[in-house]
């Protein structure tokens, strides 16, 4: 049986606040004791409500954020805060707000070559160039957008330009921070769709981080449930979500909105007229 | 869930509203709503959706009077309870606010003063649209707090908006909106910033205070889930025209309008997978892209050459509306769907 | 594929309305801007062109010329006490004035956005010494501090520059680091980060310029503030020596004939107050711009 790719035991974040006048104030403890561990391939969920720690959680993961106490591992090699170009490279991230998780002042190229460029992934600058206009290809976007700037795209495409830098550097891990969740509604499923194909296509591993359990039941495999820091409860996504067993669980569940089905029957020619994948 | 529906004489009626952005250097005026319609009764939720840039919000502000700098009304109507919001006196939208509508936010913590207790900013509220005392105006805003479901009304009073959960200041939000007991709530996606346990909560709080204060409710959303849940009649609205019309559930399950269709085949639900989301190809229309004819046609899989020419709102009997002329054909394809 | 990019600068009905206001907002940010930078460069281009336009050796006495009012022949703008002409001294005291005050502005600016911004993005440490240094030097009354270094370091040009650089820094060190530590939690930042792109580059190509807008438009306004510095310790006598003239100094000297020949005091501080006039105009403009965008 082969090692996950990724294991968390015993993940510790606390943050310190400071002084109070009169006693030292309570350390802040935004992730707590999370035992974690996702196969390679598969598309892992961590869930919960603002301020369970998943976001934190998530910064882990990447390097973002320094833990407190425990220990991570990537491919069974132990993954420190501080990281070697490689083990940087394996793990990247897609951010959660379109319009700051690009420079505004740098044209969607320049972002992308630097990345290629830093790591060492393109000689020279036309190469650069060349490879960003294919990663742009990959999310469907076409190469004229390497000279604009971000100003010049909605937040769907804004998204997928963020998808595409954070493929440059060609990562086996990809953690995805509430992706979809600043998006309109008909354009989330556009990034869904993009992401499962690249979750199939270059056999991604991804790690997605959702409040949004719909979103989860569509894209993912398993999940994990946090609720103040802690995780609550584990499984495939099936089982977790048509039994769970802790109370918080049963509550998010309960609270998911639901729409009634949709009565419409689509002929095929119809359905499949104008459509997008 | 859903609050009974009354038949009477809207407490509510929009017709026909223009909402222009004005005129500047570089472009002349640009049309931000085209002809908005909507009716709200008492002891009903109006749920308003569309995604952004449909216009929603920008005509819930201009019922209640708070559009922004630059934005103005340039035709229509607007009659609150009798009072016409578009060119009524002074004297009369001064009652408007506070008195006759009021208004919920999607931000408790920009919408309140954080430097105010909560007690007073709901009495503040309370003693403006009825001028009593401030004893009365105090123990209205407690038995307020109360009402929106805080079990220690008294003491929570003294309260700071900073000291309490996004779920509890949207609650004194609503209780400052009905100080003045209104007839009319208006609500600017005031569930969206709240995590789902909390808005669950809420929306049950609206559906309960529907009943027991028989106001009416326009509730302006993008989540189709939420409105789903609470609403008893939905309109739905693109690139700032109003698309569809009609009780909630019909609307859900049978739409009558290609966009509504679409909208709702990109929504992940129980049964679905991903591979079944279907993406809207495209992009609205930007502000001051005006089309001739339907907005949706260049993205809509049923357009016709005839959807270039002007497409007014079809009445479909039932209290359904549709904007557009192939509303048969999905009326078709909902009843080859029941066969 | 999506079916191409639509430009959309105005993404929606939310995005017309902001490009209103924005647009209102430059145009009046513009003409602030338009006539500011006339003055100020009316001005330079004027003292630049002193040794052309100037009629006589600023400090060339003419005895039988003494307090000549405007409009005598040979003296546009008259002569002062010892016979010197007037205008002349005003271009060639403008140039100290205006050259040494952008020149004592550049390094506090450099020295203080350098250090800022390193200080906000790294935290830790050195940011809180620089905050520790910041307080010091604010909490002292900024003017005593400056014209003690004066006495200290004896009057002269070299003086007014150490000691502006000395005290200035602090304000744009402020600023800049407020505006990094704001900027390194933003995405695009963190995005950089976990590529591997090098702190510094990450300083050089994403911090700075994002918010070195802010700083630069203060300097505009400190300029002013330079200025008006410069000119009150040559009122003094602390600032430039003689045979070097400035405006301060003209006014000084101009203090006896207040009643009398009024003129030999009013031109040099119409001067300054055109010089602040057209720097002030100068940051209200790019603050409207910055504002707007």
């Amino acid at each position: 049986m082969t090692e996950p790719l990724l294991e968390i035991e015993d993940l510790w974040v606390e943050f310190h606040g400071g002084h109070d006048r009169l006693r030292k104030k309570e350390p802040f403890r935004a992730v707590k004791s999370v035992h974690l561990a996702v196969e390679q391939g598969e598309a892992y969920a961590v869930v919960g409500e603002s301020g369970a720690g998943k976001s934190t959680l998530a910064r882990c993961v990447v390097g973002l954020q320094r833990p407190t106490r425990g220990q991570m591992r990537f491919a069974g090699a132990p993954l420190e805060a501080t990281r070697g170009r490689r083990e940087r490279r394996a793990i990247q991230m897609v951010f959660q707000d379109p319009y700051s998780s690009l420079n505004p002042r740098m044209t969607v190229g320049a972002a992308i070559v630097e990345l290629l460029r830093v790591n060492g992934l393109a000689t020279t600058k036309a190469a650069a160039r060349a490879r960003a206009a294919e990663l742009l290809e990959l999310v469907g976007m076409p190469a004229t957008a390497l000279n604009l700037r971000p100003r010049a795209f909605s937040g769907g495409q804004r998204q997928r330009i963020g998808i595409a830098r954070a493929l440059a550097v060609e990562p086996t891990l990809l953690v995805a921070d509430e992706p979809v969740s600043a998006l309109d509604v008909s354009i989330q499923a556009s990034i869904l769709v993009l992401l499962k194909r690249l979750q199939q296509e270059l056999g991604l591993t991804l790690l997605f981080i959702s409040h949004d359990l719909a979103v989860v039941r569509q894209l993912c495999d398993r999940v994990a449930v946090m609720q103040d820091g802690e995780v609550i409860e584990r499984g495939t996504v099936s089982s977790v979500l048509a039994q769970p067993r802790h109370e918080f669980t049963k509550s998010l569940l309960a609270a998911a909105t639901e729409l009634p089905p949709l009565e419409i029957e689509l002929s095929p020619a119809e359905a499949t007229r104008k459509e997008m994948q | 869930m859903h609050a009974e529906a009354a038949p009477q004489r809207p407490i509510l009626t929009v017709s026909g509203l223009r909402l222009v952005a004005d005129a500047r250097a570089g472009h002349g005026e640009i049309e931000l709503v085209a002809g908005a319609m909507l009716h709200a009764y008492r002891g009903e939720i109006l749920g308003v959706v569309g995604e952004s840039g449909s216009g929603k919000s920008l005509t819930l502000r201009a019922i209640a009077g708070l559009l922004p700098p630059g934005v103005r009304v340039a035709g229509g109507e607007i009659d609150v309870a009798g009072i016409d919001a578009v060119r009524g006196s002074a004297k009369d939208l001064r009652r408007l606010n506070g008195q006759t509508v009021g208004m919920v936010f999607q931000e408790p913590m920009s919408a309140l003063n954080p430097t105010m207790r909560i007690g007073p900013q709901i009495a503040e509220a309370a003693a403006a649209h009825s001028g009593s005392t401030r004893a009365a105006a105090k123990s209205r805003a407690v038995e307020l707090l109360g009402r929106m479901g805080f079990k220690e009304p008294g003491r929570q009073y003294r309260l700071y908006p900073h000291e309490l959960s996004g779920g509890m200041r949207q609650r004194v939000m609503i209780a400052i909106a009905l100080a003045g007991d209104p007839p009319l709530l208006l609500c600017d996606e005031p569930t969206t910033a709240l995590d789902a346990t909390v808005t669950m909560r809420v929306l049950d709080l609206l559906g309960d205070l529907v009943r027991e204060l028989n106001i009416g409710i326009v509730f302006v959303t993008h989540d189709l889930g939420v409105a789903a849940r609470i609403c008893n009649r939905l309109v739905v609205m693109y690139a700032g025209r109003v698309v569809e019309e009609g009780p909630a559930d019909a609307v859900l399950r049978r739409p009558r309008h290609p966009y509504t269709l679409a909208l709702l085949r990109a929504v992940p639900t129980r049964g679905s997978r991903v591979e079944d989301l279907r993406a809207i190809p495209g992009a609205p229309p930007s502000a001051g892209e005006q089309l001739p004819g339907c907005s949706f046609a260049p993205r809509c899989a049923f357009s016709l050459p005839e959807c270039l020419e002007p497409v007014p709102l079809i009445a479909l009997g039932s209290g359904r509306m549709s904007a557009c002329i192939r509303h048969e054909l999905l009326a078709d394809m909902a009843g080859r769907a029941r066969d | 594929m999506d079916a191409g990019i639509p430009p959309s600068i105005m993404g929606g009905r939310l995005g017309a309305i902001q490009t209103v206001g924005r647009r209102a907002r430059r145009l009046g940010g513009d003409a602030s801007l338009v006539i500011g930078v006339a003055i100020v460069g009316a001005l330079i281009l004027l003292v630049s062109l002193a040794p052309v336009l100037a009629p006589a050796n600023p400090n060339t006495q003419d005895i039988a010329q003494i307090l000549a009012p405007p409009g005598t022949p040979g003296h546009l703008l008259g002569t002062d006490a010892l016979g010197r002409d007037v205008l002349s001294r005003v271009l060639y005291g403008g140039r100290i004035d205006l050259f040494v005050a952008l020149g004592a502005l550049i390094l506090p600016f450099a020295i203080g956005v350098l250090v800022g911004t390193v200080a906000g993005y790294r935290g830790g440490a050195l940011d809180g010494v620089l905050v520790g240094v910041v307080d010091v030097v604010f909490a002292f009354p900024i003017l005593v501090l400056l014209i003690a270094l004066v006495f200290v370091l004896g009057p002269g040009i070299t003086t007014i520059v150490v000691a502006v650089t000395a005290v200035d820094w602090v304000a744009y060190a402020r600023l800049t680091r407020t505006l990094a530590r704001r900027e390194r939690a933003m995405e695009y930042v963190l995005a950089a980060r976990v590529g591997g792109v090098p702190h510094w580059r990450i300083v050089a190509r994403h911090v700075l310029p994002n918010i070195i807008s802010q700083p630069v438009v203060y300097a505009m306004s400190d300029a002013v503030g330079i200025i008006l510095f410069i000119t009150t310790l040559g009122f003094l006598g602390l600032g430039v020596q003689p045979p070097a003239t400035d405006w301060g100094t003209m006014i000084a000297d101009a203090q006896n004939y207040l009643d009398s020949n009024w003129w030999l005091a009013v031109i040099p501080g119409v001067a300054i107050c055109l010089a602040g006039l057209g720097l002030s105009l100068i940051a209200d403009g790019l603050a409207q711009r910055l504002d707007a965008r």
